[in-house]
């Protein structure tokens, strides 16, 4: 079959979903279940695109049949379609979460659609084949997730996303710029065809700006030293559902199209972009974790923490081997269960808290105070962020330390591992700040809170990556070595050639 | 039982007392005894598979021609002959590989992951260490605690930190044994907090300890992946090897030259140093002493502090042959028993005493696993044994004692042998182990030692003979301390003195009676613990109690070394004041130092997240810019060939941009100069309306139309929104950015600040655009086909409508929810000012003290200013039909002309959004009752996705979603149709969900921002905001 429907579900239903929704806008928590069954949906619908890509290859779907590079093409390698999985589970989770919230913002009838339209950006952008067609997908995840922050309960959340709406302006200036020169340059806007006219080995002029360009756009969209000014703000004053998206899948839109632009694309320009992103990821990491230790609140030291684990992918990235990008690819994937669970665990104590805040003012010592379970999810999810076995944040840093041994990278990867005492040290710092330790004075807490279904279930997805993680790290070391030859993406999209 | 599944037994009663139910099914007493009966049977299951392990380990010997029997009096001969014995050579297939009993279970062996076992005679000792002491141990804790709730949830953590603790000791393979070292880590890292409720020293202790061992597993992560690669290039595997089996082949001459041996080595040392509470690393030892006795006499005496020597004991095969090894081992070895043998004199705390003693130990025992040729091997294996049964019980008495008397000070204890016989007899006889008296197994143990290091053949070993000499004396010493001031001295003042339970007794005495007769087991009838022990050493052993002779000269210097401890205990009160006088660095006020400044290099590091956008900004188009004008740009531009300026052909067109280009800088300067906000906008409006001009000029009508609409779309809503901000708050904020700046004056850095920024980035801008009309490709662009093909594959002549409607109209879509979702977050936000009902106000001023949060959201809100003139009303009412009708027209002719759906969706809302300006929001909708943007918004969205889900439902033109299906074709309607020039295709259906979904999303927020209250009412169903929350005192 030419077309590949799942793909398209996929991309789509939580955009149908969303339309649903805003049908229900009077009867809150109709919306609410219509959006997880939609998310369920979605979710069905992207493993199964990920087996049938296992079993039978590159999956395309061509929009409105036209063949590419004329028309848009949605794709699904290896790659795309487990990022695709990754996404998909994660907005599982946080439909979960939006189910059982007690959040003001979440009974906004706007907010499921918001955030059912944030997942058709971030589902979309990572399976599309058309470089414009990103962009908008990104536009739609960005704008979607911009609303949901401006209307938090946290009011500082205004505050932040008009600070991002600034600074992703500004990102979406560089992609367009760097769109508007891969234009110029070959006459196309679909990926496999720049590939197929890249790897003449021609290199036309502003190749290396466009690369430049979008490069930095995909780092800024992910949070990336220096570009990360806007992520702690951004990420913590959000609704608890949609911080724990932002910070574990949203970020990784720009990872995706890392990953994919260096092999697909850049392959020439890639030696000089990755020794870059080596030295990104390390300053990176050592920031993130340094910020962490010493911020003020909860959800914060998780954002900060953010930027350091996204360092570690980066670094990955940089060492460019196939075995490299599949850690990287693991490492990605395993991070988006730790610190969607984690930002979750934080939101349950923040519903609980009499403040309904995380600053630890308002919590220290109250972690005691509530279920037993939240504290116990926090420690397992604090052990996989840590790397600690047999957690999957284990199977992520084995990856890493792998690769930089055979690669002979013995500064970064030092400095990389090193910096894991950081972790240990800001994880289980708030682990015994919220949850073990007892105030004297007296603290007051709410007896009920958010539900805490969605958080166990992305711990248990975390414990399952660790025990059983042979499948994840199979794939990725296929789909390493797929994305390392762009001609099999190229073929698979079978672009128009002639007659 | 299978060993393998022998580990699991702990976690899984870990994992059972862990649900609450199942715990509650046991009473104190039934849990601790339960316990103490699973670790005691562990301890039979595992001793069962010591005839097999014996019988393989003979074969193995006899096959690679290492004798299994030694006469006593040639010993010391065969030891010395005895030089580097590599294990195997592989190419001889009828030996057996493998000294030991293995399982596998594949795990995830792209990573070299396998759960494998690995049972040898070195395992089982240490197995039997764990499980034995460990029965005691639980029996112990059982009665230790008076709360049960205390009691069940320690035990369910002892039970997983033994299930790991045994899983390092019996795995098979470096990962497994890693993942299990980790565990051991997170386990002691909850019992040494285990009081962190209350204590913050328990906290601090346990933090420390987590720390110091994380660190040393980072390094260990490292190290085995190190190591996984030299055996992999020494056995010529091709990858990395992980196998223990495997790994204990390789040739030991081969790993020592490999060029990674050194920072292999280094690693590991760490790893197993941190563990082992080696020097620098010991601090975490006695820090660790806030744990529960318990846990305390676990940890560190049998099991976690074991387990760096254990792993220094498992790679002695593959790692001994470097020199280095010797090196590094017996220096900080020897270096941290000295140190600790003399801190431990001065501590008035009982537990730190045997802390210190315990780190004292451990540095001898890693010494003596430097030593070369094996020598240490035996002695120290029979160290660990002898020290897991004297320190566990010792620890346990301490821990007795201070049950019963509430303090565990040396200073305010004694005389306690009256109150406490019983504990007083197995600290005497546990202490006078120690100390290295016989009969004890303690004196064997430090017998072999001194015979060990006067054997040993090696740089500076007589300086570590005498350090040995002088820490063994010194040990002694604190094993006389102990006994003395505790039980002998009279007390200072009184001793409140509670009874402890009874069965608090059974562990602490058991473990004594095997000090006792452990010794006794090494000759004949008995030689049980001769034989267990000849299996963990690589070569044949012989061990006796008592020596041959009464003139054996090691004997003669062992009770030479344990009379000068007893001299140096009665002499005490002539140096203990000197030594408490001296002051010595802490190593854990180094650490906390160390922690300290990295927690202010963390506030440094934050400190750049400052709040202030612009400098945000600053920072990440800097970057941009200078990477771009440093690596890229400059090069690409220095390769065109075709950049040619020349102003010939210049024609009124080209005026007119010269223009236009001229109005667009101008407007752009003054927005940034004029101090008037409003000014500043109609100013950007401008610039926008230039550029619109420009594309114009290109011709592109399609793309200027909608530019101009945008432009004042934006604008208007500018406009409209400062008049909500009342003028006074807006003029401060001028003032603020105005401050020192005037034109020409005050040339402050900021300024250059900022023009250099703007100046970099609108260079990079402007390279980058000329470079691109340099690049003007000369291969053939998408957009040929677009123009050849349109007509005969969409039939509309209309290209720009036909790639927004067709070719690419999954862009369109999503256009359309970018525009919803904003339209739908400014609405909701709009909305939400009104309806704070139960919000809640976070404590600025923590927030505040910070800096990260600087800038405030300046929210006030001004009333509308009303602009109601009969002349307005006239032109509101011609205009808005007008516009709905030149909407209507361009959807229609979409296809053929400028103009579609965004278009005459901008057109009728900005006439509806006159109304509402012009008659205020309640008689506009009083006017325009069918009005309801929302819904409108809703219904276009709908429509546009219907839309392209239609052909796939009807299997359509190719049944692909949003594929071009005409419509009148289908119904046999195209000839009425074209007759008034109409076409009923997808395209159109397109067009309308588009105008529509503009026209209500622009509408939405229109309405909103005229009268948010009333919105409120519209968007919200007030019973979705009536959850209530309860309160808990």
């Amino acid at each position: 079959m030419e077309n590949n429907f799942f793909i398209l579900l996929t991309a789509f239903m939580p955009l149908f979903t969303a339309l649903a929704t805003l049908l229900l806008v009077t009867y809150n928590k109709a919306q609410r279940w219509v959006g997880l069954i939609g998310g369920l949906l979605t979710w069905a619908s992207s493993l199964i695109v990920l087996g049938q890509v296992l079993d039978i290859g590159i999956q395309t779907y061509r929009m409105g049949g036209y063949v590419p590079p004329y028309g848009i093409v949605l794709v699904a390698d290896n790659l795309s379609a487990l990022f695709a999985v990754m996404g998909s589970t994660v907005m599982l989770a946080g439909l979960m979460y939006v189910l059982q919230s007690r959040e003001k913002s979440v009974t906004y009838p706007t907010f499921l659609p918001l955030f059912l339209f944030m997942e058709t950006g971030l589902l979309g952008a990572m399976l599309t084949g058309d470089l414009f067609t990103f962009f908008v997908f990104l536009e739609l995840m960005v704008l979607s997730s911009v609303a949901m922050v401006a209307i938090s309960d946290n009011p500082f959340g205004l505050e932040a996303a008009i600070k991002y709406v600034f600074i992703s302006g500004m990102g979406s200036l560089f992609l367009l710029l760097g769109i508007a020169a891969m234009y110029t340059t070959f006459g196309t806007l679909n990926l496999a065809d720049m590939a197929q006219q890249l790897a003449t080995g021609d290199r036309p002029l502003l190749a290396r700006s466009a690369a430049i360009m979008l490069m930095s756009s995909f780092l800024l969209k992910s949070a990336v030293f220096p570009f990360h000014f806007w992520q702690p703000d951004f990420h913590t004053t959000a609704p608890t559902a949609v911080s724990a998206m932002l910070s574990s899948v949203i970020v990784k839109v720009g990872i995706y199209m890392i990953i994919r632009t260096l092999t697909l694309l850049f392959t020439e320009e890639a030696a000089q972009l990755q020794q870059l992103l080596i030295v990104l990821g390390i300053v990176g990491i050592f920031f993130g974790s340094l910020a962490a230790l010493r911020t003020y609140n909860g959800k914060r030291v998780l954002a900060y923490s953010t930027i350091a684990q996204v360092g570690f992918i980066l670094v990955a990235i940089g060492w460019g081997t196939p075995v490299a990008l599949a850690a990287a690819i693991v490492y990605a994937f395993n991070h988006a269960f730790i610190k969607s669970s984690l930002l979750m665990i934080m939101g349950l104590v923040a519903s609980r808290s009499y403040e309904h805040s995380v600053d630890f003012v308002d919590i220290e010592g109250a972690g005691r105070m509530m279920p037993p379970l939240i504290g116990i999810l926090w420690f397992l999810g604090s052990m996989s962020l840590a790397g600690v076995p047999p957690m999957n944040g284990f199977i992520s840093k084995l990856g890493i330390v792998q690769s930089g041994v055979e690669l002979g990278q013995w500064i970064p990867l030092g400095l990389a591992v090193s910096s894991g005492a950081l972790t240990l040290l800001y994880m289980f710092r708030t682990w015994q700040r919220v949850f073990q330790q007892k105030k004297e004075v007296k603290l007051k807490i709410l007896a009920y809170g958010d539900g805490m279904i969605a958080p166990t279930f992305l711990i248990a997805i975390c414990i399952l990556l660790g025990i059983y993680a042979r499948p994840l790290v199979i794939i990725a070391e296929q789909t390493a070595l797929q994305i390392s030859d762009p001609q099999i993406y190229i073929d698979a999209v079978r672009l128009f050639s002639g007659g | 039982m299978d060993f393998a599944l022998i580990n699991a037994v702990p976690f899984v009663m870990a994992a059972l007392l862990a649900i609450p139910q199942v715990n509650r099914l046991l009473n104190k007493t039934a849990r601790a005894w339960l316990s103490a009966g699973v670790m005691l049977a562990l301890f039979i299951a595992l001793a069962s598979y010591f005839p097999e392990v014996q019988s393989i380990d003979q074969t193995y010997k006899e096959q690679h021609g290492i004798a299994t029997e030694v006469h006593d009096d040639e010993e010391i001969v065969v030891e010395e002959n005895q030089v580097d014995e590599p294990p195997s050579e592989t190419d001889d297939s009828s030996t057996i590989a493998v000294n030991a009993i293995t399982r596998d279970m594949v795990w995830v062996p792209e990573l070299g992951l396998t759960l494998s076992f690995y049972l040898d005679g070195l395992s089982l000792i240490f197995g039997l260490i764990i499980t034995g002491i460990g029965a005691g141990i639980f029996l112990y804790a059982g009665y230790y605690f008076e709360e049960e709730a205390e009691q069940a949830r320690f035990i369910t953590i002892l039970f997983a930190f033994s299930g790991a603790m045994l899983g390092l000791v019996l795995s098979g393979n470096l990962l497994t044994l890693f993942i299990m070292w980790e565990l051991t880590s997170i386990t002691s890292f909850l019992l040494i907090g285990f009081k962190g409720e209350k204590s913050k020293a328990a906290r601090f202790g346990a933090s420390q300890a987590l720390m110091i061992t994380g660190l040393g597993g980072l390094a260990l992560i490292a190290g085995f992946v190190l190591l996984a690669t030299i055996s992999g290039d020494v056995l010529n595997s091709g990858g990395m090897v992980f196998d223990m089996a495997q790994i204990l082949q390789a040739n030991p001459s081969d790993v020592a030259v490999h060029p990674l041996y050194v920072a292999t080595l280094t690693l590991l040392a760490i790893g197993a140093f941190t563990k082992s509470a080696q020097f620098p690393f010991h601090f975490w030892l006695p820090g660790a002493m806030s744990a529960p006795t318990p846990a305390s006499a676990y940890l560190h005496s049998a099991t976690m502090v074991k387990a760096g020597i254990y792993l220094l004991l498992r790679l002695y095969p593959a790692m001994h042959a470097n020199p280095l090894w010797t090196t590094v081992l017996v220096t900080f070895g020897i270096g941290t028993m000295s140190m600790a043998a003399v801190t431990a004199l001065f501590q008035r705390d009982l537990k730190g005493l045997l802390a210190y003693s315990t780190v004292s130990w451990l540095g001898a025992l890693v010494g003596m696993i430097g030593l070369p040729n094996s020598y240490g091997i035996k002695a120290a294996l029979i160290g660990i044994i002898a020290h897991a049964l004297y320190k566990a019980a010792l620890f346990l008495s301490a821990g007795t004692i201070d049950h019963n008397t509430g303090t565990r000070i040396i200073d305010n204890l004694g005389g306690l042998r009256k109150q406490m016989p019983v504990i007083a007899g197995v600290v005497i006889v546990s202490a006078l182990s120690m100390a290295g008296l016989p009969i004890f197994f303690g004196f064997v143990a430090k017998e072999v030692l001194l015979d060990a290091w006067s054997e040993a053949n090696f740089a500076g070993q007589q300086v570590a003979y005498y350090a040995i000499l002088i820490s063994a004396a010194l040990t002694g010493t604190a094993g006389f301390i102990f006994i003395w001031d505790v039980f002998f001295k009279a007390p200072t003042e009184e001793i409140h003195f509670h009874a402890s339970p009874k069965p608090l007794l059974i562990a602490p005495v058991a473990l004594a009676i095997g000090t006792t007769i452990f010794g006794l087991m090494l000759d004949p009838p008995l030689t049980i613990i001769e034989d267990i022990i000849a299996v963990g050493v690589p070569k044949a052993i012989s061990l006796h109690l008592l020596p041959d002779s009464i003139t054996n000269p090691l004997f003669l210097t062992s009770l030479a070394v344990v009379t000068s401890g007893f001299i140096v205990f009665l002499l005490r009160r002539f140096w203990l004041p000197i030594m408490q006088a001296i002051p010595i660095p802490r190593a854990t006020d180094i650490y906390q130092h160390i922690i300290r400044g990295t927690d202010w290099i963390g506030d440094q590091v934050i400190k750049t997240q400052n709040g202030q956008v612009r400098y945000y900004l600053v920072v990440i188009l800097g970057t941009v810019a200078g990477t771009i004008l440093t690596t890229g740009i400059i090069g690409d531009l220095a390769r065109g060939q075709d950049l040619q300026i020349s102003m010939t052909g210049f024609n009124s067109a080209a005026a007119l941009r010269i223009i236009l280009m001229l109005l667009s800088i101008l407007a752009a300067l003054s927005t940034v100069f004029t101090r008037k906000h409003i000014t500043a906008a109609l100013a950007l409006g401008v610039l926008g309306y230039a550029v619109g001009g420009l594309i114009l000029v290109e011709p592109s009508p399609d793309v200027s139309l909608v530019q101009f609409l945008v432009e004042t779309l934006g604008t208007m809503l500018t406009i409209v929104m400062l008049g909500r901000i009342s003028e006074k708050q807006r003029r401060d904020v001028m003032d603020k950015l105005w401050k020192g700046r005037s034109m020409l004056g005050d040339w402050n850095l900021g300024i250059v600040r900022d023009i250099l920024i703007a100046g970099a980035v609108g260079l990079a801008v402007f390279f980058f655009s000329l470079t691109a009309l340099a690049n003007r490709p000369d291969r053939e662009s998408i957009a040929t086909y677009y123009l050849q093909n349109t007509d005969q594959d969409i039939g509309i002549t209309d290209v720009v409508g036909a790639i927004v409607t067709d070719y690419r109209g999954m862009d369109t879509i999503i256009e359309v929810m970018v525009f919803s979702a904003a339209a739908m977050g400014v609405l909701a936000l709009l909305v939400r000012g009104y309806d704070t009902s139960d919000s809640f106000s976070p404590k600025r001023e923590n927030i505040a003290a910070t800096h990260e949060f600087k800038e405030e959201a300046i929210e006030d809100v001004k009333d509308t200013t009303h602009l109601s003139t009969p002349f307005t009303r006239l032109v509101a009412r011609l205009v808005l039909p007008l516009s709905l009708l030149m909407g209507l027209s361009q959807i229609i002719n979409g296809g053929h002309s400028p103009g579609d759906g965004f278009t005459a969706g901008a057109i009728s809302g900005l006439a509806t959004s006159l109304w509402f300006v012009v008659f205020g929001y309640n008689e506009a909708k009083e006017r325009l009752k069918l009005y309801a943007p929302q819904q409108l918004m809703r219904l276009g969205m709908i429509v546009v996705v219907v839309n392209g889900i239609l052909p796939i439902l009807f299997g359509l033109h190719g049944g692909a979603f949003l594929s071009h299906v005409d419509y009148g074709a289908i119904l046999g309607i195209n000839e009425l149709l074209h007759r008034f020039g109409l076409e009923l295709t997808s395209g159109l259906f397109y067009e309308i969900g588009i105008a529509l979904a503009v026209f209500g999303g622009f509408g939405a927020i229109m309405e909103a921002i005229a009268h948010p209250k009333e919105a409120v009412k519209l968007a919200f169903d007030p019973s979705a905001t009536g959850e209530s929350r309860s309160v808990e005192d």
